[in-house]
């Protein structure tokens, strides 16, 4: 999305930013994510690994640090039904646009946890990601995890 | 706009899923966006508690 915005949407007249959030913000309600409630001993492993992992950058209250890392709290990449993009960033890490103005407002790279974790863990850490701050999503499986391996 | 899938090819016959978030006002989407968040967003690229994040 840095791409997309970088190269594309910041050089939209400020009328047509309007008429594009407007639309988007007339689309009723749909395809509502399942919610997940992980058992305590499933959110303490989770936390944990979120503690040891991820807590320096998106801090933790999720809401991620000024030009460190993106909020996880309220994201809707961790929230999405499809939970394959939020594995990807987990396993492989994150790069903001390389031609990104240097005035943009961007992220420090996100290395990759792939190698850190196993797909049960894994599994652990986005069940937490999606179930904490108020955040609704399915359940992720150790086996969803190896499909995106 | 609920959100659908990408196969990227990573290498020569290599693919990886990616999804797409929910852009409808379900509350996994973006019930909590305003049109004022929408906006900053979309433009410059930040608003607050919100940001782009690759893909």
């Amino acid at each position: 999305m840095n791409e997309v915005i970088a190269n594309g949407l910041r050089y939209l007249t400020d009328i047509d930013v309007a008429a594009m959030t407007v639309y988007i913000k007339s689309l009723a309600a749909n395809g509502e994510s399942e919610v997940i409630t992980p058992s305590s001993d499933e959110l303490l492993a989770g936390q944990t690994l979120y503690d040891t992992h991820c807590q320096e950058c998106h801090l933790s209250s999720g809401r991620g640090g000024f030009r460190k890392a993106p909020p996880v709290a309220g994201s809707v990449l961790v929230q999405a039904k499809n939970p394959s993009s939020l594995i990807n960033v987990i396993l492989y890490g994150a790069q903001p646009a390389a031609d990104i103005p240097a005035s943009f407002y961007t992220w420090e790279e996100m290395a990759d946890f792939g190698h850190k974790m196993t797909d049960a863990e894994l599994a652990q850490l986005s069940n937490f990601l999606r179930a904490s701050w108020g955040n609704r999503g399915g359940r992720v499986s150790a086996a969803t995890v190896a499909n995106q391996r | 706009m609920s959100g659908g899938m990408i196969v990227d090819e990573t290498e020569p016959s290599k693919f990886r899923d990616w999804s797409a978030p929910n852009l409808t006002s379900a509350k996994s989407g973006l019930a909590r966006w305003s049109i004022d968040d929408l906006q900053k967003y979309l433009k410059p690229g930040i608003t607050v508690g919100r940001a782009p994040w690759d893909p």
